[in-house]
C-alpha cells in the first residue's frame, strides 16, 4: 500500500486513497493533525504529537520541535541524554504516522509519496528520504508542496491547459509557486519563498504587543512565563480569525494580567509582515513571465493562511477570490496521498509528468566593463538563472583579463544578487592557462549541468587545447552514510513509542499538568484533584471505566478554555 | 544539439500554434521524462522553448509581457528631478496615488519621487495603482532612469526604498533594466552609496563589517568606507575646500570624484591628501637627502611640516585616499588575476632591502633609523595595502635609493663617487622631474583603457617608472 505523508514543519499529516478519493487518517487522539513533536516522557519512552507538544513548553529539554528547519544538515537535537539527528525525529514522526495508518486500516504501509517544500535542496531532500528509511519505509517519490497542493485541489483533472499560484504559509515558512497543468503534464513554472516567514511571526506580533501594552519587557521575563504566553497568544492568534475581539489572561510573573486585542488592530501591527509576502509572490509571476490576469485560479494553503488578511492581500493582488474549499492545513496532505493514488494505478503514473525547477541562481565571477568603461570586479554572472526548468544545462564563454595571465579562477556561487559579494559561494575552480598574445585568443567555455536532484556540475574547457576541467558541487555537509543508517535505524527500531492506546490518556494527563502549572491558587487545586482522581481510574485497568473518566476529564478540562483560551 | 528545426524533436510536422506544441511536447514528455533521460528531456525543453518563442512571435501575443510592457528608451525618458514641492495657496489634499490609476507610469513616477520617504514606503504598498506587476515594471525603469540621471537629486533614503520595493538589488531585474539600457552599474553605485550614507548618518557600529564588504566592490566605495573607519567624514570635508575641482580630476578619474559627490564630499579631498602623502615622503627623501640631516632631530621635522597631531592626521588619511587611487587605478587587475607570484616577488624584495638597510647599519646608526623606517613603510604599504601603485613604489626606491648612497658614502670605499654624485646640483633637479613624471604618467596610465590592459600585473608597474627615474637621474648626471 502506498500511503501520502505531509511532514510539515509545526504538523504532519498521513493520507490513503480510498474509493472515495484520498482521505486523511486520524491519529490516536482523533485529529488528523499530529504535531510535529517528539518528546521524552518522564519514564524515559518516547511522545509524539499532541502529548509531546504539551509538554514542550513545561519539559523544553526533553522535547523538540520545529526539526524540519535543520534537515540536511549534521545539528543535532538533545532530548534529556540522548542525541537525535533531525532525520531521526523525522522518522519517529514518520512512525507514528504509520502506526496510525495500521490502527485504521489494519494493513502495513510500505511505501509513501512525502511532500517536500519547494526550495528543498538536494541535501534536504536526502535527509527526507533518509528519514523514510529509518522508519521502515521506501519512499516512492517526494513531491514539492505546492504541486501537492494543485494536486489537491484536482487542478490537473481540467481538460484545458491553466496555470495556478500556489500559496502556501505554514508555521515557519513561506512559499509560492506558479504551476501549469496541460495535458498530463504539472510544469512548475516558478517558485520563491521566504524562509523566515510564517505562523509564528504573527504570535511573536501579538506578543510584542502585550507586553508592550503591559509595560513588561520582553529580557526580562522567565522562561516559563515566556512559553505559557507564546501559548496563550497562539490560541489567541487562531481565534482572532474568527472573532473581532478578545479578552485574555495572561499569566506573568506569578500575577494575572488581562489583556485585549481586537482584530482591527491585529491587522494593522500585522501588515509589514503581510507585506512581506507580496515580493516572493511578484517575483514568482516575473520569473514565470506570467501578469496577473493569465493566473487562471488562485490556490492558498498552510494553516496560517486561514488568517482573513493573507487571503485578502492575495485576492486583492489577483483581483479574485482565492481557492480556499479545502482544509487550508490539509490541502498538501490530501495532495500527496493523491499523488500516491496516481503512483499505485499504474496506468495512471504514465500519465503525469511532473518538470520542476531550479530555486536559485547560479553563475561565477567576472569582472564587467562598465558603462563609463572602468572595469567592475566581483560582478555576478549567471549561467542557469533561477526557475530554469530543470535537468538544465548552460554554458557559456569567457576570455581572461590580462595578457600574461597564467591562471584563470573560476568562482561559483549561488544567489540573486548582481555582486558576489553578497551570493553564497559554492566553490572554486583553477585554469592553468598557456601562453597568448591577446585575450580573445584565449576563449573559456564554462557549462553548468544541474540535474533534478539538485547537483551542480561546472565543467570548464579551454576551447585552444580541449582541455576539459570538471567538478561537481554537492551541497550534502550533513547526509548519513548507508551503515550510518543502518547502525540508527537498530537504535531506533529499539526506542519504544508510548503505546498507542494510551496516547489519548496521556495527552489529556500532559495538558493537565500544563494548566497545573499555569495557574495559582483554586484552579491549580482543582486541577491536581482531578488529576489524581484520573490517574486512579487509570489504575482500575478497565476499559470502559477509563473511557469514561478520560471523556468526562477533558470536558473539565475544555471549562479552562473559556476562562483561559489554551 | 539541433536546434534549427525544433518541430522534429516535438514529433511535429512543422510549426504550429502554441497549443499544438504543448500538446506535442506533452506527448514526448512521456518517453523522456526529466528525471529518466535528462539529455532527452534537456533537447526536447530546448525545442519546445524555441518552438513556443516562434509561436509567440507569429500570433505577436507575448508570454512575455514584462519585456514588452516597458517600451525601449523614447518615451521612458527620464523626468527632470522632482523640485521641491512648490508652495501652493491651498492646503493640498491627503495625496493618494489610488486616484491616478488610469495615469501614465511618467506622472506615476514624478509624484512618487516627490514624496517624503515614509510616504513614499507607504504609497509603494498601499497604492493598487501599484500593485499591478506590468505598472511595476514600468516604473522599475522609469525611476531607475530617474535616479541615475540625477541622483543628487534623490535622497539616499528614497533611494533605499525604491530599490527595496523595485528589487534593483536583483540579478533578473538588473538583467531586465540593462536590456533597456539603463546602466544598472551605475545604479548600483548609487544604492551603494545611499546604504554607505545612511550608515554613516547613523553612525551604527557596523561600519567595518559593511567596508568590508564594499571592498569587495567598485571602485569609491570601499576607499571611502576605508577612510570613514579611520576618521570621520567630518574630518575628511575638512580639508576639502581648498583645493581645485580640475586637479582632483585629473588625479583620481570622473568614477571616483562621482562616487564622492554622491556621498556628499567633493573629489578634491582625496586629491589633497594624496598630494600630502607624496610631500611627506619626498620630505623623508628629503630628510634623508639633505647634507645637514644629522643634525634634523624627528620633531624639527615634523615642525617643519606642520604640527605633529596634523601630520598623523594627513598621514592616516593619505594612506586611506591613497588605497583609493591604488584600488581605483589597479582594479582591473585584481580579478580574476591571480595575485600569488607578483607578491611573492615583492615580498622578497622587500627582505632583500632590509637586509640591506641592515647591513648598512652595521656601519652607522643613523641609517638604521632612516632604512628601517623606511624599509618598515615599504612593507607596510605592500602588505597591509596588499599592492602597490608605482608611485608610492617609485617613491619609496627613491627613499632607498637616497638612503643607499648615504650608507654608501659612509664606506670610504666608495666615498669619492658618491662625493661626486651628490654635488652635482642636477641631482635635485631630476629627483623632482622624476617624481611629477611618475605622477603624470600614472594618471595617463590610469586615464587610458587600453594602456590599462596592457599593462602587466601590478607589481611590475613600479618597476617602469623606477626605471623612467633611473634613466632620468643618470640623465641629470651626464650634464
Ligand atoms: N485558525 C488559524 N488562524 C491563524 N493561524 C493558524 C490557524 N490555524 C493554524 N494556524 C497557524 O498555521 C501554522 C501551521 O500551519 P501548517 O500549514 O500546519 O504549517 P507547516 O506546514 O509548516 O507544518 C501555525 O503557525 C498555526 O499557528
Ligand atoms: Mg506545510
Amino acid at each position: 500500500m502506498i500511503i501520502g505523508i505531509d511532514l510539515g514543519t509545526t504538523h504532519s499529516l498521513a493520507g490513503i486513497m480510498t474509493d472515495q478519493g484520498p482521505r486523511l487518517v486520524a491519529n490516536a487522539l482523533g485529529e488528523v493533525l499530529t504535531p510535529s513533536v517528539v518528546g521524552l516522557a518522564d519514564d524515559g519512552a518516547l511522545l509524539v504529537g499532541a502529548a509531546a507538544h504539551e509538554r514542550l513548553h513545561t519539559h523544553p529539554r526533553l522535547t523538540a520541535a520545529a526539526f524540519k528547519r535543520y534537515m540536511g544538515s549534521d545539528r543535532e537535537l538533545i532530548l534529556g541524554n540522548r542525541r537525535f539527528r533531525p532525520e531521526e525525529l523525522s522518522a519517529l514522526v514518520i512512525r507514528s504516522l504509520l502506526d496510525d495508518v495500521q490502527a485504521h486500516t489494519g494493513a502495513k504501509a510500505t511505501e509513501a509519496v512525502i511532500s517536500v517544500p519547494a526550495y528543498f535542496s538536494d541535501a534536504q531532500r536526502k535527509a527526507t528520504r533518509n528519514a523514510a528509511t529509518l522508519a521502515g519505509i521506501r519512499v516512492e517519490r517526494l513531491i514539492n508542496e505546492p504541486t501537492a497542493a494543485a494536486l489537491a485541489y484536482g487542478l490537473d483533472q481540467r481538460d484545458a491547459e491553466s496555470r495556478f499560484l500556489v500559496v502556501d504559509l505554514g508555521g515557519g515558512t513561506f512559499d509560492v509557486s506558479v504551476l501549469e497543468l496541460f495535458d498530463g503534464v504539472v510544469e512548475v513554472h516558478a517558485s520563491a519563498g521566504d524562509n523566515f516567514l510564517g505562523g509564528e511571526d504573527f504570535v511573536d506580533l501579538l506578543a510584542e504587543l502585550a507586553l508592550a501594552d503591559l509595560k513588561l519587557d520582553a529580557s526580562t521575563l522567565a522562561g516559563g512565563d515566556v512559553a505559557v504566553l507564546r501559548n496563550r497568544l497562539e490560541t489567541v492568534k487562531k481565534r482572532l480569525s474568527r472573532e473581532p475581539d478578545i479578552e485574555v489572561d495572561l499569566p506573568i510573573d506569578g500575577a494575572s494580567h488581562c489583556w485585549r486585542v481586537s482584530q482591527e488592530r491585529f491587522i494593522a501591527a500585522a501588515a509589514p509582515l503581510v507585506e512581506r509576502m507580496r515580493a516572493p509572490i511578484q517575483r514568482a509571476m516575473r520569473d514565470a513571465r506570467l501578469s496577473a490576469d493569465q493566473i487562471d485560479e488562485v490556490v492558498v494553503v498552510g494553516g496560517a493562511s486561514r488568517m482573513p488578511m493573507v487571503v485578502r492581500m492575495v485576492g486583492t493582488l489577483f483581483g479574485r477570490l482565492p481557492l480556499r474549499h479545502l482544509n487550508p492545513d490539509e490541502a498538501i496532505g490530501l495532495g500527496a496521498t493523491a499523488m500516491a493514488g496516481l503512483k499505485s494505478r499504474h496506468a495512471a503514473l504514465e500519465e503525469t509528468v511532473i518538470t520542476d525547477v531550479c530555486p536559485y541562481t547560479l553563475g561565477v565571477e567576472t569582472v564587467m566593463a562598465g558603462s563609463d568603461g572602468n572595469w567592475l570586479s566581483g560582478t555576478f554572472q549567471p549561467l542557469i538563472e533561477r526557475n530554469t526548468t530543470i535537468p538544465a544545462s548552460r554554458e557559456q564563454t569567457f576570455v581572461p583579463l590580462q595578457r600574461d595571465q597564467k591562471e584563470l579562477e573560476l568562482r561559483i556561487f549561488q544567489g540573486e544578487s548582481p555582486r558576489v559579494a553578497n551570493n553564497i559561494l559554492l566553490g572554486a575552480l583553477k585554469l592553468q592557462l598557456p601562453p597568448f598574445d591577446e585575450p580573445q585568443q584565449m576563449p573559456v567555455v564554462v557549462r553548468f549541468t544541474y540535474d533534478v536532484n539538485g547537483l551542480l556540475e561546472v565543467e570548464a574547457t579551454l576551447v585552444v587545447s580541449q582541455n576539459t576541467t570538471r567538478m561537481v558541487i554537492e551541497q550534502n555537509p550533513g547526509l548519513l552514510s548507508a551503515e550510518e543508517i543502518e547502525r540508527r535505524l537498530t537504535a531506533l527500531a529499539a526506542l519504544k513509542l508510548h503505546p498507542r492506546e494510551q496516547q489519548a490518556n496521556l495527552a489529556l494527563i500532559t495538558r493537565a499538568e500544563r494548566l497545573y502549572e499555569e495557574f495559582l491558587g483554586e484552579d491549580r487545586q482543582a486541577v491536581m484533584t482531578c488529576l489524581v482522581a484520573f490517574r486512579s481510574e487509570l489504575e482500575s485497568q478497565d476499559n470502559d471505566r477509563i473511557r469514561h473518566a478520560r471523556h468526562h476529564f477533558a470536558q473539565w478540562l475544555a471549562q479552562f478554555d473559556q476562562v483561559a483560551p489554551l | 544539439m539541433s536546434v534549427d528545426f525544433p518541430w522534429n524533436e516535438l514529433g511535429m510536422d512543422g510549426p504550429g500554434d502554441r497549443r499544438a506544441i504543448k500538446r506535442a511536447y506533452a506527448v514526448r514528455l512521456k518517453s523522456c521524462r526529466p528525471e529518466d533521460d535528462a539529455e532527452g528531456f534537456a533537447r526536447l525543453r530546448q525545442a519546445y522553448e524555441i518552438a513556443q518563442a516562434w509561436a509567440t512571435d507569429q500570433d505577436g501575443q507575448p508570454i512575455a509581457p514584462v519585456f514588452v510592457a516597458a517600451s525601449p528608451e523614447g518615451d521612458d525618458r527620464p523626468p527632470a528631478p522632482p523640485a521641491s514641492p512648490a508652495p501652493s495657496e491651498m492646503e493640498p489634499e491627503p495625496w493618494t496615488l489610488a486616484r491616478r490609476d488610469n495615469d501614465d507610469p511618467q506622472a506615476l513616477a514624478q509624484a512618487l519621487l516627490a514624496l517624503e520617504p515614509a510616504a513614499l514606503a507607504r504609497e509603494l504598498v498601499e497604492s493598487p495603482a501599484l500593485w499591478k506587476l506590468e505598472v511595476k515594471d514600468r516604473l522599475s525603469a522609469i525611476l531607475a532612469r530617474c535616479v541615475i540621471a540625477a541622483p543628487g537629486a534623490v535622497s539616499s533614503e528614497t533611494v533605499a526604498i525604491l530599490a527595496a520595493s523595485f528589487h534593483w538589488d536583483d540579478v533578473a531585474e538588473c538583467r531586465r533594466l540593462a536590456q533597456l539600457h539603463i546602466p544598472v552599474d551605475v545604479l548600483q553605485q548609487i544604492l551603494q552609496a545611499a546604504q554607505l550614507r545612511r550608515v554613516v548618518d547613523e553612525g551604527g557600529p557596523d561600519v567595518p563589517p559593511l567596508a568590508q564588504n564594499l571592498l569587495r566592490w567598485g571602485a569609491g566605495p570601499k576607499a571611502w568606507a576605508y577612510a570613514l573607519r579611520w576618521k570621520g567624514a567630518a574630518n575628511v570635508a575638512a580639508y576639502l575646500s581648498q583645493f581645485p575641482p580640475p586637479v582632483a580630476r585629473l588625479v583620481f578619474g570622473d568614477n571616483v570624484i562621482r562616487f564622492w559627490n554622491l556621498v556628499g564630499c567633493d573629489g578634491g579631498v582625496l586629491a589633497l591628501h594624496m598630494l600630502r602623502l607624496n610631500l611627506i615622503l619626498l620630505g623623508l627623501v628629503l630628510w634623508v637627502r639633505s647634507p645637514g640631516y644629522p643634525e634634523v632631530s624627528m620633531g624639527d621635522f615634523l615642525r617643519a611640516l606642520g604640527a605633529p597631531a596634523k601630520i598623523m592626521n594627513a598621514l592616516i588619511l593619505s594612506i586611506a585616499s591613497f588605497k583609493l587611487s591604488v584600488i581605483y587605478g589597479f582594479q582591473p587587475i585584481s580579478q580574476p588575476v591571480p595575485l600569488g607570484w607578483s607578491r611573492r616577488w615583492r615580498l622578497a624584495a622587500i627582505a632583500v632591502l632590509i637586509a640591506v638597510m641592515a647591513v648598512m647599519a652595521a656601519f652607522t646608526p643613523l641609517i638604521v633609523l632612516t632604512g628601517l623606517s623606511l624599509a618598515i613603510a615599504g612593507l607596510v604599504c605592500v602588505t597591509m595595502l596588499k599592492f602597490t601603485s608605482s608611485l608610492i613604489w617609485g617613491v619609496s626606491t627613491l627613499a632607498f635609493i637616497g638612503a643607499g648612497l648615504r650608507g654608501l658614502q659612509e664606506l670610504s670605499l666608495f666615498r669619492p663617487v658618491v662625493e661626486r654624485i651628490l654635488s652635482f646640483d642636477g641631482f635635485w633637479f631630476g629627483l623632482m622631474l622624476a617624481a611629477l613624471l611618475m605622477v603624470v604618467a600614472e594618471m595617463v596610465v590610469r586615464e587610458a583603457d587600453a594602456v590599462l590592459r596592457w599593462l602587466p600585473p601590478r607589481m611590475s608597474s613600479g618597476i617602469p617608472a623606477t626605471a623612467v627615474l633611473l634613466v632620468i637621474w643618470l640623465f641629470a648626471q651626464w650634464f
